[in-house]
């Protein structure tokens, strides 16, 4: 048991930091910048996911490790570098809310977070897991906030996966893990997604000569 | 017979993709067809077998076949014969006039794919498999959405992958928060997300939890259906796809989206009663029909009114959902048929309109009745039941889910409801007399759509009479046993009372 409790208080830790280092996306501006964050992030959710396999009925944990590191660590970041590399792209430019405000924001959607699963939900399941429970929602806010903020087509994607971040943290800590094959086939859908917005992006950059979303604009009414 | 029926498209999709390879694009829409009509009977085998005998459960219970999910995977695979007839003549005629600069293949290739992933939503009976599959629907069909490749359609393509896939996300959340408050439940009892056995412990989920799981679900899921304000994506979606497309996602991508938030509501409810799922269901509905509303009365392009109008349609389904009681689930799923059959007409003649005028702008489409005399007539009959005009199906449903409503005692909702589709009624025929009916524009030539264009609008327009007359009995039974599916009660309630309300 007492092992437990320190893998419990390890979770919690690596939690924290990956809130934090989502935190440090808001302040972003280099996208090759923002890519790497992301893949740290995704390196503490590895992490995360490797202590929690330790707790009970969470064995098969350790295979989502693996796929964690190779989907969202090395696959999907490279595919982002490959993107920036190819388009020549570097910065985001005059995103919707500032980069002086866009931390600010983040920090009232953690706060958001926080009330809600304290108020709201009001669970008592022991303090890791509300902790965690908060924390992914607040991951999941942010994320949201950054792709509907942002006016490269690769900022939105990176925004995204961050939300879809949250969802598998959320997923492994409280619940122990999806089935494997349920979570099999949502990282096989998370990947494709990833593959053909990139498709997706080379064509608009083809045809509006810019990956800047706020051209998209003819379609109203 | 249900492994076949799911191997089917994806064999159909492989060899579509050696056409590629040879160029053959005659072939692969001959195998379509040939696979399309082939699933279709199996699928209506499958479901008089699965009402005689109960459901199909397989691959532990990783593919679950009920009524419920057999009503949806006919209607699936009925829309998708229709769209494979009409896709012939409309695919030819737009390459032919090098509207498309890719090869037919690519198209047919898609669209197999595209069926298997709806199939899958419809065949599956757990709740991640549902989750995964409606995904793929999204990742498949944005290509189709963007099929022309031209800046709008790419821009709508666009529009479509980020909003639906963000919705999706919430959608995962949801499920994940789900799962979660079955964890409650003990381990040797508790499923994998499976929904059957999900349903069964129900009422041992943690209340709060579900509640908000809901809301995620009804968010994800909602985006996916068109109801508002999430709808964003579908005006722009469906104008910019080819009209075989729009057909497809109009009358079966948003159902199945639907369908899956179903599933959820089904479980939610025997853990928290119907009152709070139904009032959040009818808000969205209510907000989607509204605004669908405005936006219809100033269209200017046909299949923009389409979409508008499809928006309707999905929140009156909802509102249905939510008025709740017998009649209002019975009326909202003999809608998700109706509207299915009626809004793919609707997308067919629109195309074959706008093909032969070399525009969607209604101002410029006139004298379609003389000039194409059955594309014409399916137009007028088409609109005339949209409209909602008796004795046409849509009709009938629409009435059932307002006596539902009145009935419910939610009055001033139910007012709302009707204005709406009072104005609904006006904004629609408005604009298809005119088209049907004004004099027609110099320099275009009389002489009707291709021959398998007509023959799909046909058969859809044999059930959209045959429906405004009569309910047959074994769809009646089809669609008691779906409800009692929903409510989680033996349902002997048929269709007299509604015959009685006429």
């Amino acid at each position: 048991m007492e092992g437990l409790i320190k893998e419990a208080y390890l979770i919690d830790k690596l939690a924290v930091c990956m809130l934090g280092v989502v935190m440090l996306m808001s302040l972003c501006s280099r996208l090759v910048t923002l890519v790497y964050v992301y893949a740290f992030q995704s390196l503490l959710l590895a992490a995360i996911a490797f202590f929690a396999s330790y707790t009970p009925h969470a064995h098969h944990l350790i295979w989502m490790v693996y796929l964690i590191v190779i989907v969202k660590v090395v696959v999907i970041p490279y595919v982002f570098l490959r993107i920036i590399e190819t388009l020549t792209i570097k910065k985001e430019v005059e995103p919707y809310v500032s980069q002086l405000a866009s931390p600010l924001v983040a920090s009232g959607l953690v706060i958001l977070a926080y009330y809600s699963q304290q108020y709201v939900l009001q669970l008592h399941e022991g303090v890791v897991f509300s902790h965690c429970l908060s924390i992914s929602i607040a991951v999941i806010l942010i994320g949201f906030f950054l792709m509907i903020t942002r006016k490269k087509a690769v900022t939105q994607m990176v925004g995204l996966m961050t939300m879809e971040n949250g969802v598998f943290l959320c997923a492994m800590v409280l619940t122990s893990g999806m089935p494997m094959i349920i979570e099999l086939g949502v990282s096989f859908d998370v990947l494709m997604g990833i593959l053909i917005m990139g498709i997706f992006v080379f064509r608009i950059r083809e045809t509006f000569a810019s990956i800047d979303t706020s051209k998209l604009n003819s379609l109203r009414g | 017979m249900l492994k076949l029926l799911l191997a089917l498209p994806l064999i159909t999709g492989s060899l579509c993709l050696l056409c590629l390879l040879v160029k053959k694009g005659r072939v692969a829409e001959f195998l379509n067809l040939l696979s399309v009509g082939l699933c279709f009977v199996i699928s209506i085998l499958l479901l008089s077998d699965i009402t005689r005998s109960g459901p199909r459960c397989d691959f532990n219970g990783l593919i679950y076949v009920d009524t419920l999910g057999g009503f949806f995977l006919c209607l699936t695979l009925m829309v998708s014969l229709a769209v494979s007839i009409y896709s012939i003549s409309y695919m030819r005629q737009a390459v032919e006039k090098a509207e498309i600069d890719k090869h037919l293949c690519h198209y047919y290739l898609l669209l197999n794919f595209f069926i298997f992933t709806m199939m899958l939503v419809t065949t599956t009976g757990n709740l991640g498999v549902i989750w995964i599959s409606i995904e793929g629907t999204t990742l498949v069909s944005a290509f189709l959405v963007g099929f022309y490749n031209e800046k709008n359609s790419l821009e709508a393509a666009w529009k479509y992958l980020i909003i639906c896939t963000v919705g999706i996300t919430f959608a995962l959340f949801g499920t994940v928060l789900f799962y979660y408050a079955s964890l409650h439940i003990p381990f040797e009892l508790r499923s994998t997300l499976n929904w059957f056995e999900m349903t069964r412990f129900a009422d041992r989920l943690d209340p709060r939890l579900t509640k908000l799981a809901f809301v995620f679900i009804l968010l994800g899921y909602g985006t996916k259906a068109g109801l508002a304000p999430m709808h964003t994506w579908l005006p722009d979606a469906h104008s910019q796809a080819p009209t075989p497309m729009s057909a497809l996602l109009s009358g079966v991508l948003l159902k199945c989206s639907f369908y899956g938030m179903l599933r959820f509501y089904i479980i939610a409810s025997k853990c928290l009663g119907t009152a709070y799922l139904n009032n959040l269901l009818l808000t969205f509905g209510v907000i989607s029909l509204v605004i669908a509303t405005f936006f219809i009365l100033i269209q200017k392009d046909i299949k923009r009114l389409l979409a508008y109008s499809s928006l309707e349609n999905m929140g009156i389904i909802a509102a249905g959902v939510g008025f709740g009681g017998l009649l209002g689930i019975y009326g909202a799923l003999l809608h998700v048929l109706n509207h299915a059959l009626v809004k793919s007409l609707m997308f067919f003649v629109s195309g074959s309109l706008s093909l032969k005028y070399h525009t969607k702008s209604m101002k410029d489409v006139r004298g379609a009745i003389g000039i194409m005399p059955i594309t014409g007539t399916g137009l007028l009959l088409g609109s005339f039941a949209l409209a909602g005009v008796p004795p046409f199906n849509m009709f009938m449903s629409e009435i059932a889910i307002l006596s539902a409503g009145f009935s419910s005692g939610k009055v001033l909702v139910s007012c709302i409801f009707l204005v709406s589709l009072v104005i609904v009624f006006a904004g629609i025929l408005r604009h298809t007399t005119a088209m049907a009916f004004n004099p027609p524009p110099q320099g275009v030539e009389r002489g009707e759509a291709g021959t398998w264009a007509i023959l799909a609008c046909l058969l859809l327009l044999g059930p959209i009479i045959l429906l405004g007359v009569c309910i047959p009995d074994f769809l009646d039974n089809i669609l008691s046993q779906s409800v009692s599916i929903i409510i989680g009660e033996k349902v002997s309630w048929t269709k007299e009372s509604l015959t009685l309300m006429k």
